[in-house]
């Protein structure tokens, strides 16, 4: 049985993906209706079983909808490329900035960011939860700053080049 | 205008999302209904039986009990996989993407954590390829692929390929030990499964393999 605290933690992974607050509740709910009879008893393997279903269903119904995706994140896991995975750690925003940065991300930087952020996970934890390689992790966050800048560059920020 | 770490300014982001009052309620009544069954209430249901068949229960319980815990239902999961496929092939969803060669299919699946590739059992074999969509086995997202078999009155079928994770499908036959595919009939399909490259193929029927090659 999960605790509201846990129910909250996935609404709000949930709202990492679809950015919408209905819709993260909706798939709380489904992920829940499959998973429960399934669940196991312990309630960390519990909440990280319903985080799954949630990721695969939205997955799922993402590609339904975006039958042509116009984003990928292309993981080359092989690239050879030496990213530092505190990139993110260094940068800044502006207050106002964080709302329209997260509207522009795609659901799995968000959740990459929700991961990271509200989660406090590493790399490696990241790449665990998302069953993706370190490598795949590393160079989405190599992506996920250059677009953040990118789009602060866009918005006439002067904040956030500070970082590294 | 005032400036904060990331970090922390996505962390606040988040933590202004909660769910309502009245939505934990709604899932906390979710939960349970859907709550799995104490096992207080298994024993008191098995003591209105006979007591043979309450031993009888007892000691199947136990047998199950002492199986490693992995599986999610009895079902072995090539069973479970050739379901699925079956399942999915009988259903002949549209194609996300319509091409007749391999490289029109990996520029479109880039968003799996894999990529497709042509299986030496199907080198030979007179196949078109029609296209693909995205899909998944047993949660692991996967490339459902069309193809018309030529030599079977152009019959539509469907190949599955998906990473290979022996933790969710188990051991299977990989052809690159000298395994052969295993064919499992359901639905009144037949599908071969192997593992090939790292990947897992689930394929229906009507389609001639050719005899893998000798492992090295």
């Amino acid at each position: 049985m999960l605790d509201r605290p846990m129910l909250q933690g996935l609404f709000r992974y949930g709202f990492s993906l679809t950015h919408n607050e209905d819709a993260a509740c909706d798939l709380l709910q489904d992920a829940l209706e499959i998973s429960l009879r399934k669940a196991p008893d312990n309630a960390d393997a519990a909440m990280h079983y319903v985080r799954s279903i949630m990721r695969n269903r939205f997955i799922d119904q993402y590609r339904r909808e975006h039958r042509h995706p116009t984003v990928s994140f292309d993981d080359n896991d092989e690239q050879p490329v030496i990213i530092d995975p505190r990139v993110l750690e260094d940068m800044v925003i502006a207050e106002h900035e964080v709302e329209s940065i997260m509207a522009m991300l795609e659901p799995l930087e968000r959740e990459l960011l929700f991961l990271w952020a509200a989660e406090g996970c590493t790399a490696q934890e990241i790449a665990e939860q998302t069953d993706s390689s370190r490598g795949t992790v590393l160079s989405r966050i190599h992506r996920l700053r250059q677009k953040i800048l990118r789009q602060q560059a866009h918005a006439g920020s002067a904040v956030g080049r500070g970082a590294k | 205008m005032m400036n904060r770490p990331l970090k922390q300014a996505v962390r606040q982001h988040f933590e202004h999302r909660s769910l309502s009052t009245k939505q934990l309620e709604r899932l906390d009544a979710l939960m349970a209904v859907n709550a799995p069954r104490p096992a207080g209430r298994r024993v008191i249901a098995k003591s209105l039986i006979g007591w043979s068949a309450t031993a009888a229960i007892a000691a199947l319980l136990a047998i199950i009990l002492l199986l490693p815990p992995a599986p999610l239902d009895d079902v072995p999961m090539m069973d479970r996989i050739a379901m699925e496929v079956a399942r999915n092939h009988v259903k002949l969803k549209p194609l996300d993407v319509e091409t007749d060669n391999m490289d029109g299919i990996r520029r479109y699946f880039t968003d799996l954590e894999f990529i497709p590739v042509k299986s030496q059992l199907l080198a030979s074999s007179n196949l078109e390829l029609l296209g693909g969509r995205y899909c998944s086995i047993q949660s692991v997202p996967a490339a459902q692929l069309r193809i018309s078999a030529l030599d079977n009155k152009h019959s539509l079928q469907t190949l599955y390929q998906t990473e290979y994770r022996k933790n969710v499908f188990g051991p299977l036959p990989i052809l690159e030990n000298g395994d052969v595919p295993v064919a499992v009939n359901v639905k009144g399909i037949t599908v071969r499964i192997w593992v090939e490259k790292g990947l897992l193929f689930a394929l229906t029927e009507a389609v001639e393999l050719e005899p893998p090659e000798p492992a090295e």
